[in-house]
């Protein structure tokens, strides 16, 4: 495809835009501000959130997804106060919001690909996580390794996300061989309450990817984003409209 | 935002590429310990260049180059003079690389370069390395440091340079046999716990006192003390990583 | 170098070079992870003219030619075959000329496969990767490229209780890479980053050999004398 040299400008611009748009996305969930995320960076229109099991489908479900990191910061925040009344007893709810998790989920190794009607684009990316977030057993830490693979759409607003898939490969206890099974910690009562705590369910419980034991057959990445004139040529990061 | 022409847009799409290189340029300038050539080469160390870290601000083109080459190189001398009688290979060998490779790779880059095109800013996480072979108990390290930065560029005499760094250290780890959450939830509840690590990079002389920032912690909240850069039109003191000490520079005119 | 003055149009588009460049190193980071080795070769390296020339190098030494990368690279990978490689950190010189390029990046990788035993090992192996780039008929294309590697560690272990001396005849990711066609310590690991290699691309005009990142551009460092182990011969 042929570009004049205001349309490549534009089409740089556009790439910029959209690494921007994931480095938001990267800080707010590492910042616990996952319930800012939808407004912000997300496409209403029909959007889709998949992980490894399964799919978020529609602006309710998705936004259904990051109030629930919301709330459940909240109650991390909270039983760290009862566990640690002499350093946060006398702080609100809102204080104390934030404390506990650290979910650092870089953007590494950007494979972008804007459409050339300039109405979507697509990206991959690499994601080696350091993700902490405190569970049954209390606080810990784990390595992940993984994938985002984007499709955007440009509203007035700017550029948005529409479909995304985090497939993970990895997510293992620091200091823990991601070659053999998870040594478990034992859980402590301080953090009961977190066993009852559940995201919502899926729109779509389905498998996208399995998690990495050495029995696994080979698993590739999320296909490669390729040039494209506009969406309806090229493939979905979305669930397939004949996914099972 | 005022408009701008088709020729500034395309001077500032290259100057955003340039300025993702003055920053690698500083990981493998830092990789090697060589501060003396980042502080040369790729920084503007004008009075307001500032570089700060968790212990605090330094200002000024003087008080960066003292703790940032002078007191580095101090550490790496003092290192060599420790490790030479083990390994007297390292003899005729730059003393500064020898101490260690402290590596910080930049990746979720956020880049906004000013309208006017003469500056430019970006945030970045910061998955790190540290390592070193040689050193004085004869076992080798693999620290395992990831940060954030916050870094303002500016152009002068055509060419893209440092201005401000402000380096946020958040996980501190090792390779790799480390729960560093854990680690740290068994520090708090023990009834006799370690001290807290010490900062790194020791306490080097600063005009503004830290502490400017604060690693992970389980009873912290994650500080966005390097907030993600917005479009703006100039440098100034709210799109900024510092505030100017001199307003009158032709790259915040 | 002369300094060369763009128009708009030709700026816009040496911007793009770059761009496509960095996109041609993190697909190459999908190839791996996907065990395409050989695609990899096929579609992101010289299959022109300079498929003699090109070179893929490790601490050790290169093999040159793409028959030569492809008798050492290129192995069946099934079950158990996981590989990252992030790259980052990328510092991409392209040359006034636009013709070439030259790329330098860090990649804190790992590789999770079932080894001889049977079991399954993943190794953190963080390196340096400097890359040439050539234009061939309007695509670039991976020329040389050389990795250094700094470590290698198996996940879950403590690195401190390794051997300070990197043993590349025994190590299984140095071992490896065998026999290549010019042999050279061009990394030596023991000394941290004190050899500089690869070093950072420079801005340069036209290609030369003698800024390679191919064999013929390497230069040894100077005060080398004592490798690594070897000072302690004259007590």
């Amino acid at each position: 495809m042929e570009f004049t040299t205001e349309q490549l400008t534009t089409r740089w611009e556009d790439q910029r835009a959209i690494k921007n748009l994931m480095g938001k996305y990267a800080n707010l969930v590492l910042l616990n501000r996952e319930g800012e995320v939808f407004d912000l960076l997300w496409s209403e229109n029909e959007p889709q959130l998949g992980f490894n099991d399964g799919w978020y489908l529609g602006a309710d479900a998705v936004r259904g997804y990051y109030d629930a990191c919301v709330e459940r910061n909240a109650l991390v925040a909270s039983l760290l106060q009862k566990r640690f009344p002499e350093k946060l007893g006398d702080k609100t709810a809102e204080e104390i919001y934030g404390v506990g998790p650290f979910k650092v989920e870089p953007m590494a190794s950007p494979i972008i690909e804007v459409a050339a009607d300039g109405q979507t684009a697509k990206g991959l990316w690499c994601c080696q996580g350091a993700r902490n977030d405190v569970e049954t057993c209390g606080p810990r830490a784990r390595w992940t390794w993984g994938w985002f693979a984007v499709d955007f759409v440009k509203e007035a607003s700017g550029w948005r996300i529409w479909h995304m898939r985090y497939e993970k490969d990895v997510d293992r206890t620091c200091g823990q061989t991601w070659a053999a099974p998870e040594e478990a910690y034992p859980d402590l009562p301080e953090f009961a309450p977190l066993g009852d705590f559940q995201y919502p369910p899926y729109t779509a419980a389905e498998t996208l990817r399995v998690l990495y034991s050495p029995e696994r057959p080979l698993t590739v990445a999320p296909r490669i984003p390729e040039p494209y004139a506009s969406f309806g040529e090229t493939f979905t990061y979305g669930r397939e409209a004949n996914a099972s | 935002m005022s408009e701008i022409s088709l020729h500034q847009r395309i001077q500032n799409a290259a100057a955003s590429q340039e300025v993702e290189n003055v920053k690698a340029r500083h990981t493998y300038y830092h990789g090697r310990a060589d501060a003396t050539g980042e502080w040369d080469n790729i920084w503007c160390m004008d009075e307001n260049a500032t570089w700060a870290h968790a212990f605090g601000r330094m200002r000024g083109g003087d008080q960066v180059w003292f703790g940032s080459v002078t007191s580095y190189d101090k550490m790496c001398f003092e290192n060599w003079l420790n490790i030479f009688e083990t390994y007297p290979e390292v003899g005729g060998k730059d003393p500064r690389p020898l101490m260690e490779a402290s590596v910080h790779t930049l990746v979720t880059d956020i880049i906004e370069v000013a309208a006017d095109g003469k500056s430019a800013r970006g945030s970045f996480i910061t998955p790190g390395v540290i390592h070193s072979r040689l050193t004085d108990d004869g076992k080798p390290y693999c620290n395992v440091l990831w940060e954030r930065y916050g870094s303002d560029f500016v152009k002068v005499d055509g060419k893209w340079k440092y201005l401000h760094e402000h380096v946020c250290p958040d996980i501190m780890t090792f390779m790799d046999n480390c729960d560093w959450a854990k680690a740290e939830y068994d520090r708090l509840t023990d009834p006799n716990p370690n001290p807290a690590p010490p900062p790194t990079l020791g306490s080097p002389p600063v005009t503004d006192p830290g502490p400017m920032h604060a690693p992970y912690s389980v009873l912290v909240k994650p500080r966005n003390t390097v907030p993600w850069p917005e479009p703006y039109e100039t440098l100034n003191d709210e799109n900024s990583y510092a505030s100017l000490v001199s307003k009158d520079k032709e790259y915040c005119l | 170098m002369t300094e060369r003055v763009y128009t708009d149009d030709e700026l816009i588009r040496r911007v793009w070079d770059v761009e496509e460049i960095k996109k041609l190193v993190y697909k190459r980071g999908v190839y791996i992870a996907n065990g395409w080795q050989e695609r990899e070769l096929k579609e992101l390296w010289v299959s022109g003219a300079e498929k003699k020339t090109a070179a893929y190098g490790r601490n050790t030494g290169w093999y040159v030619g793409m028959d030569a990368i492809a008798g050492w690279y290129v192995k069946p990978h099934g079950a158990g075959y996981m590989a990252y490689e992030p790259a980052s950190t990328g510092l991409v010189e392209l040359a006034g000329d636009g013709r070439t390029a030259k790329g330098l990046f860090y990649c804190i990788g790992q590789r999770t496969e079932i080894g001889p035993d049977g079991t399954a090992k993943a190794l953190w192996i963080p390196h340096k990767a400097g890359y040439d780039f050539i234009k061939e008929d309007g695509q670039w294309k991976i020329w040389h490229l050389v990795e250094a590697i700094d470590l290698v560690n198996e996940a879950g272990q403590d690195y401190r209780a390794q051997n300070p001396y990197p043993d590349y005849e025994n190590d299984p990711v140095f071992s490896e890479f065998g026999t290549p066609t010019v042999p050279c310590l061009s990394h030596d690991a023991a000394f941290n980053w004190w050899d500089d290699y690869p070093p950072m691309p420079e801005p340069y005009d036209t290609f030369t050999d003698e800024i390679s990142y191919g064999p013929e551009g390497y230069k040894p460092p100077k005060g080398k004398h004592y490798g690594a182990g070897e000072g302690r011969n004259y007590l």
